[in-house]
């Protein structure tokens, strides 16, 4: 898929645990880690904006577009 | 979600308590009506049989043909109503698109195309087995296609309609899973 998701490596930097994160932003680990491994078809905004607050990033942190 | 199971579980009980009963004494009461106590029994419910010759007076080997050459048809039919009942298994249990809906949905499809090419087929077989050991002059064979069987060409067909929609909604559902 041509949009990555760079979720491990903010996940990384701001040294922050899947289970940690997941409470954080309301979502399963499951989902997350569909999301961490690129399986996910899609991310709802509210999803992504809640990302961005527990993260402390930008979308454009998160996302990659690779051709 | 709630009507979807309260549906299933009606007719869940419906095909198990009417439709498996009434299928048997549909098969029964064709090939042993012949038998006094059986046309009694028969004769008491108002039981009319429609179109097939008398069975009384043929040999056993064409009565046995016969049963098995029907027995194919009622044999498509259970295995039709065994399929679609565990479907209905499957969405009393929440499981609506699924991959194992969707092949149940086709294998009902496909069961319910093979009825519908076999039933002139084994009325043609029938007759002939029926009226095989008849003088010369009185064997029939019946090659007949009735509203029946236009109307089952096109149930059959809005079922094939359905399981393409049902694929579609199992696509568009995984896609709502991997949705985040």
């Amino acid at each position: 898929m041509p949009i990555i998701v760079r979720l491990d490596e903010m996940m990384a930097r701001r040294k922050i645990r899947l289970n940690e994160l997941a409470q954080r932003v309301d979502i399963t680990e499951a989902n997350l880690s569909i999301l961490k491994n690129d399986k996910a078809k899609a991310i709802r905004f509210s999803t992504l904006e809640a990302l961005c607050k527990a993260l402390d990033c930008q979308p454009g942190d998160l996302l990659e577009f690779k051709d | 979600m709630k009507n979807l199971k309260s549906y299933s579980k009606f007719l869940s009980v419906f095909c198990k308590f009417i439709v498996i009963p009434a299928v048997i004494f549909s098969f029964v009461g064709g090939w042993f009506r012949g038998d006094e106590s059986w046309n009694e029994i028969f004769a008491g419910f108002g039981y009319s049989w429609d179109a097939m010759d008398s069975l009384t007076n043929i040999p056993t080997v064409s009565k046995f043909l016969g049963m098995i050459v029907d027995g194919l048809a009622y044999l498509l039919l259970f295995v039709g109503i065994f399929y679609f009942l565990k479907l209905l298994k499957s969405f009393q249990e929440g499981d609506r698109f699924s991959l194992k809906t969707l092949q149940l949905f086709k294998r009902i499809c496909k069961v319910a195309l093979a009825w519908v090419i076999y039933t002139p087929i084994k009325r043609m077989l029938l007759s002939i087995i029926t009226t095989f050991f008849n003088p010369v002059g009185q064997r029939v064979i019946k090659i007949t296609i009735n509203s029946g069987d236009i109307f089952n060409i096109f149930f059959v067909s809005f079922l094939f309609v359905l399981a393409s929609l049902m694929k579609d909604a199992y696509e568009l559902k995984s896609d709502q899973d991997l949705t985040i």
